[in-house]
C-alpha cells in the first residue's frame, strides 16, 4: 500500500503546489496581494506585467521544493517496494 | 445484511458524486433572487426550486456571451491534439515497449517524468517561445503547446498497456512470414485499439481542462477556449454569474458524461493496464 499512498502524495503535492487556475479564478492574488501562491504571482509580474524573466525567476523558485517532495517521496515509495519482497510490479 | 450495507454504501457514494451535477442543474434554473439568499434567511431552503425556473441564465450564457464560438474553438483544438498525441504517443509507446529493450523502460520513466514537471513552471517559457512564433493569440499556440503534456502521459500509458498485451501474439505473426513492418502495420493496431481508446480520452480531458497556457496565450474573447471563456467572461470582479457559469458547466459536462459511458469499458480496462503495471 505506502508506494501507492507515496505516489499519491507526490501527485497531489505537485499538483496543488503548482495550481494556478483556481487561486487566480477565485481571488486573482488580491485583495490587495494578500492571497498570492508562487504560481500567481509568477502569473502576474511575468505575463500581465511583461516582465518573463521575472515571472520565470518566481517559477523556478517552486523547483527546489518540488524536487525535495519528490525525491523524498519516491524513496519511500522504492524501500517500501523492495523491502515488501514479491508483487508483480518489479524494481521501478 | 452484507448485502445491504453494500447497496447503502454504493448509494451514499452515488449521491456523493451526483451531488455537484444536481446542483449544477438547479442552480442553472433559478432566478437570481432564489439563488442569493441563503446566508440572510435560515429558513430558506438552498437545494430546491423555492420559485419557478428561469432560462434567463441561459439565455445570458449562450446570448451576451461567446459560448457557442468557445465550444467550436475547443473542439478545433481538442481534434487537432488528439490527432497530433495519437500520431506521436501510440508509436513511441509501442516501440519503447517492445523494441528498445531495458533502456525503452528507462526511457519511458523519463519521458512521464517530464508529464511531472508542471505547467505553471513552463508557462513563462512558452509564453517567450510563443511570441518568438509569432503565434501570440491564435488557437495554433495552444495546438502546438499542448501535445507537450499530452504526449509523455499517453506515450507512457500506451507502455504501460502494451506490456499487459503478451507479445505471443505478434511473435505468432513473425513467425508465419510477416516482417517486422507487417506486423506493427498488420497486426499491433487492432491489440493497441483500447489503448488508442484511452489515449483519446485522456488528451480529450486534459485539453478541456486545461486553463494555464490558454489563460498566458489568448488574449481576445473569440479565440478563447470554453475553460478560459467561461471564468473570465462570467466572473467579473467580485460578481460571480452563478446561473450562466453553472449553466456552462453543465452544457459542458453532460456531453462528455455521455462520451465516457459510451467508452467507459474499455476506457476502464486500458486505464487500469496501464496504471496497475506502470
Amino acid at each position: 500500500m505506502l508506494p501507492v499512498v507515496a505516489v499519491a502524495v507526490l501527485f497531489g503535492v505537485v499538483y496543488t503546489a503548482t495550481d494556478l487556475g483556481v487561486v487566480y479564478i477565485l481571488t486573482g492574488g488580491g485583495p490587495a496581494n494578500t492571497t498570492h501562491v508562487l504560481p500567481t504571482l509568477a502569473f502576474q509580474r511575468g505575463i500581465l506585467g511583461a516582465d518573463l524573466g521575472q515571472g520565470a525567476a518566481i517559477a523556478v523558485f517552486l523547483l527546489p521544493f518540488l524536487i525535495v517532495v519528490a525525491v523524498a517521496m519516491l524513496r519511500i515509495a522504492r524501500r517500501a517496494e523492495v523491502g515488501g519482497a514479491g508483487g508483480t510490479g518489479g524494481a521501478r | 445484511m452484507k448485502r445491504v450495507a453494500l447497496y447503502a454504501a454504493a448509494l451514499a457514494f452515488t449521491l456523493f458524486a451526483g451531488f455537484p451535477f444536481y446542483w449544477m442543474l438547479v442552480t442553472t434554473f433559478k432566478q437570481n433572487r432564489d439563488l442569493y439568499v441563503g446566508a440572510s434567511d435560515v429558513s430558506h431552503i438552498p437545494w430546491i426550486f423555492n420559485d419557478p425556473p428561469t432560462l434567463e441564465h441561459v439565455k445570458l450564457l449562450f446570448g451576451q456571451t461567446e459560448f457557442p464560438r468557445w465550444v467550436v474553438n475547443t473542439l478545433l483544438v481538442v481534434a487537432a491534439v488528439v490527432v497530433i498525441t495519437v500520431a506521436v504517443a501510440v508509436p513511441a509507446g509501442y516501440s519503447l515497449a517492445r523494441l528498445a529493450g531495458r533502456w525503452g523502460e528507462r526511457l519511458g520513466m523519463g519521458i512521464f517524468f517530464t508529464y511531472l514537471i508542471p505547467p505553471t513552471l513552463l508557462f513563462v517559457p512558452f509564453a517567450r517561445l510563443v511570441s518568438l512564433l509569432g503565434l501570440q493569440d491564435s488557437l495554433a499556440a495552444l495546438i502546438l503547446i499542448y501535445p507537450t503534456m499530452t504526449i509523455p502521459f499517453c506515450t507512457w500509458l500506451v507502455m504501460g498497456f502494451l506490456r499487459s498485451v503478451p507479445w505471443d501474439i505478434e511473435e505468432q505473426a513473425m513467425i508465419d512470414g510477416y516482417s517486422r513492418l507487417a506486423v506493427i502495420v498488420k497486426v499491433a493496431p487492432r491489440l493497441i485499439v483500447p489503448g488508442i481508446l484511452t489515449v483519446i480520452v485522456f488528451t480529450f480531458t486534459l485539453v478541456l481542462q486545461e486553463f494555464v497556457y490558454a489563460l498566458t496565450f489568448i488574449s481576445s474573447v473569440d479565440k478563447m477556449t470554453v475553460s478560459l471563456g467561461v471564468p473570465i467572461a462570467l466572473v467579473r470582479g467580485d460578481v460571480y454569474h452563478w446561473g450562466a457559469l453553472m449553466a456552462a458547466a453543465l452544457f459542458t459536462s453532460i456531453p462528455l458524461a455521455i462520451v465516457y459511458n459510451v467508452f467507459i469499458d474499455r476506457f476502464i480496462q486500458g486505464f487500469t493496464m496501464g496504471a496497475v503495471k506502470g
